[in-house]
């Protein structure tokens, strides 16, 4: 099959606002459209959760593809047993761990801040800038350090969730975790 | 140095995972250990930080012209479903103190955190030369914390960085807010006033100390929500 | 606006109507800023922002798109944008963002995300999904009906939250905090003079805070809660009838109290104000005020209290607090010698 279906209509002139539901059943059925307008709905958390667990703006555009091209191939695997937010959540975690693992293990590196200011406006309010020094420490951590960092106490997953996810023992996790604290505080310090 | 309380403790304190007798075990401890002390205090404001970060992005413009490419063509596939955990929504950010003595010591960075001109120098230590030095005095009663909150030096600046931006920007506002701020401090001032003067009878209470923190904690919030207020009208 | 002052100046030609449809686009966020006035949402099912505003002839609305943003801001052609009524209809699904200065937001049906600050007026959510933070400076705020992680805060105004679920955090200074009617997985509220009335849930695991200096604190605890409370007062009175009649437990002494299984933790912190622990449907058995411990709020302390305290603080330092700490430290740890540290 060569063309989408419903491809010549904008997402944005659809006749009425469709609930997450209804615009899963439709992508499920093949209607890229639908996927689009869940596309927008979800992107920024991915986005975010992206940048974050990758420290590198360049590379969190390149996942947020991967999880949303992985989330359309598997829709039709998708029951509405939960939220299409939790799965899709679940599902970017799953695609940004397998691609750290893939690309084996990477030191430290620092990250351009342009890419910290993507959160900057959610931030401009309080200590403007803070939360750029803050996501810049986060952003140097060792790579598993990082994801694992991000998952407790950014997305707020419990250890043994983490554990799971991971593949790894909860005790490895509970250490990892502490270290990239310890980790953050130090370049804070710094 | 032999038993200084152990990291994985310290974690385990600011992940809610510490029993009651382990809690008070490290209060205990760090009562009496300025080093422990500091560390805590530290390691709280780094967490309670990244937990405040915000979970959203604005992602760039045309990512999603490269996934229709990818996908063009294809259709979605019916397969084995992967078990899916429950999205964790943030917590809110918990504004008071729940334990006693390590909070006290980490109020007074925490107190420098709410000042938008102090934040990371607390972390980098000018801000908190006065809590460190009282911590490292091995101080073991509340009356020491309290010293060591009101008369640290970020504290105290970020205090009298803000009254000025609210003072003289105060005319700005409207007058029931004015009326509603003042209000609002007497009464943060009536309550310390009381707990104050309950801790000099009995100086080592912790709910005292830990109601003296709280206080102190929304006092600073109160005077930063005036100056935003009054930045806002400028 | 009162309608026939509001008639009058539309019919001098003074006030302004804004009415436009933005098309949605894609856009999730609605962004307002807002100087003076009032903001109330509502949502439908069509992918539009509906925005209808009534301002002064030299204010406009400035509608302004960016990725998945929409924001709206007034400005004026010389000084500062002033009054504004938005009426606002956006999909059920949008998140929002409302700050105002003088304004009051009212938020109904929102699925999303709700953020809504203002330093005066009051603030009304019902619905929201997700993240929701209200907040007033010198008004009241009210959520009803949502779910998910609740965030309010009012300075001098009253807070309440109705029918709704999640982890829940509230602090005012001189208000009341009523929570009835929520089922909470944790529960962080303090005021420095506000009373505080919680009706809800205890869950299993749950944890629930409540602290306030001179005001009164009530739990109400459904029959079957399994819940551990611990309460701690400095000079008010403990009162609960967990275990038939009402009982008072003595001043100045953490008192722990268990419900059921004990599966919840409650803590319950006070200076001067009383506690009441009551059984559902026993609301109304609260003892009457003979301990003069008020702090009133908006009052600062009365004066009868701050004579008492001199009184008190005799007793405090003449042991009292001793006996409470050895009797919380026994309690806790089922032992009195404990480390004493390391240094």
């Amino acid at each position: 099959m060569g063309a989408l279906p419903d491809s010549t209509d904008d997402p944005g002139s659809e006749r009425a606002v469709e609930s997450v539901e209804d615009l899963v059943r439709r992508a499920q059925d093949g209607d890229a459209r639908a996927f689009e307008m869940l596309y927008r709905r979800t992107v920024d958390r991915v986005y975010a959760l992206c940048l974050r667990m990758s420290g590198d703006g360049n590379e969190a555009t390149e996942l947020v593809q991967d999880v949303f091209v992985r989330a359309w191939e598997r829709l039709g695997s998708f029951r509405g047993d939960s939220l299409f937010t939790t799965w899709l959540h679940r599902l970017a975690v799953n695609v940004i761990l397998q691609d750290r693992r893939s690309k084996g293990r990477r030191g430290a590196r620092e990250v351009a801040a342009p890419d910290l200011e993507r959160f900057g406006r959610v931030a401009r309010r309080s200590m403007p800038g803070t939360r750029v020094d803050l996501e810049r420490a986060i952003a140097s951590l060792p790579e598993k350090a990082r994801a694992v960092l991000v998952l407790r106490d950014v997305e707020g997953y419990k250890y043994d969730e983490i554990a799971r996810m991971t593949g790894v023992t909860l005790g490895t996790v509970k250490a990892q975790i502490h270290r990239a604290r310890g980790l953050t505080k130090k370049a804070l310090e710094a | 140095m032999t038993n200084h309380v152990p990291p994985e403790k310290i974690h385990d304190l600011l992940d809610g995972l510490a029993t009651a007798a382990q809690r008070e075990e490290i209060e205990v401890h760090v009562a009496s250990c300025g080093a422990c002390r500091d560390e805590l205090a530290r390691m709280t404001d780094v967490v309670m930080a990244i937990r405040d970060l915000p979970s959203v992005g604005q992602a760039p413009e045309g990512i999603w012209d490269s996934i229709e490419a990818r996908i063009s063509g294809t259709q979605p596939a019916v397969t084995e479903d992967a078990k899916v955990l429950a999205l964790p929504v943030k917590e809110p950010v918990r504004r008071r103190f729940h334990f006693t003595v390590p909070q006290l010591a980490a109020a007074a960075l925490l107190v420098s955190l709410l000042s938008s001109a102090s934040v990371w120098m607390a972390l980098s230590g000018t801000g908190t030369s006065g809590a460190s030095a009282d911590a490292s005095g091995g101080g073991q009663t509340a009356s020491v914390w309290v010293a060591s909150l009101e008369t640290d030096v970020g504290y105290a600046q970020a205090v009298s960085d803000l009254e000025m931006i609210v003072e003289q920007g105060r005319n700005r506002l409207a007058p029931e807010t004015v009326a509603a701020l003042d209000q609002a401090m007497q009464n943060i001032d009536a309550a310390l006033a009381e707990v104050r003067r309950a801790l000099e009878a009995d100086p080592s209470s912790g709910i005292l100390g830990r109601m003296l923190a709280n206080h102190q904690m929304s006092r600073l919030r109160l005077l930063r929500q005036a100056a935003s207020a009054v930045q806002a009208v400028s | 606006m009162n309608g026939m002052f509001f008639g009058a100046l539309m019919a001098l030609g003074m006030i302004q109507q804004t009415d436009t449809l933005i098309p949605v686009e894609g856009a999730t966020l609605l962004d307002l800023q807002a100087m003076s006035g009032s903001v109330v949402v509502e949502v439908w099912d069509r992918p539009e922002v509906s925005v209808r505003a009534e301002h002064s002839r030299r204010t406009s609305v400035r509608i302004d798109r960016r990725g998945s943003r929409i924001a709206l801001e007034a400005e004026a052609r010389r000084g500062p944008a002033n009054h504004v009524d938005y009426q606002l209809t956006v999909p059920a699904s949008m998140n929002l963002k409302i700050e105002g200065m003088l304004v009051s937001i009212t938020v109904n049906g929102a699925l999303g995300t709700v953020e809504a600050e203002t330093l005066q007026g009051d603030v009304a959510v019902y619905g929201g999904r997700g993240n929701i933070k209200a907040a007033s400076m010198s008004g009241s705020v009210l959520v009803e009906g949502a779910e998910g992680s609740i965030d309010v805060e009012s300075v001098a105004g009253s807070i309440r939250i109705v029918n709704s679920s999640g982890d829940i955090v509230g602090e005012t200074i001189g208000g009341p905090i009523t929570l009835d009617g929520v089922r909470a997985a944790s529960v962080d509220l303090g005021s420095v003079g506000g009373d505080i009335w919680y009706d809800g849930t205890f869950a299993p695991g749950g944890t629930y805070f409540f602290g306030t200096h001179g005001g009164v604190v009530t739990l109400v605890v459904p029959d079957g809660a399994g819940a551990q409370f611990e309460v701690s007062t400095v000079m008010g009175s403990i009162f609960d009838n967990l275990g038939g009649d009402m009982r008072e437990s003595e001043r100045g002494e953490r008192a722990r109290f268990e419900s059921g299984d004990g599966g919840a933790i409650v803590e319950v912190e006070t200076f001067g104000g009383r506690v009441h622990i009551l059984r559902q449907g026993t609301e109304g058995d609260v003892p009457p005020r003979g301990d003069g411990m008020a702090f009133v709020p908006g009052m600062g302390v009365s004066p009868d209290l701050t004579d008492l305290l001199d009184g008190v603080a005799h007793a405090v330092s003449a042991g009292l607090s001793v006996a409470f700490r050895d009797h919380h430290k026994a309690e806790d740890t089922g032992r009195d010698d404990r480390p004493a540290g390391g240094n």
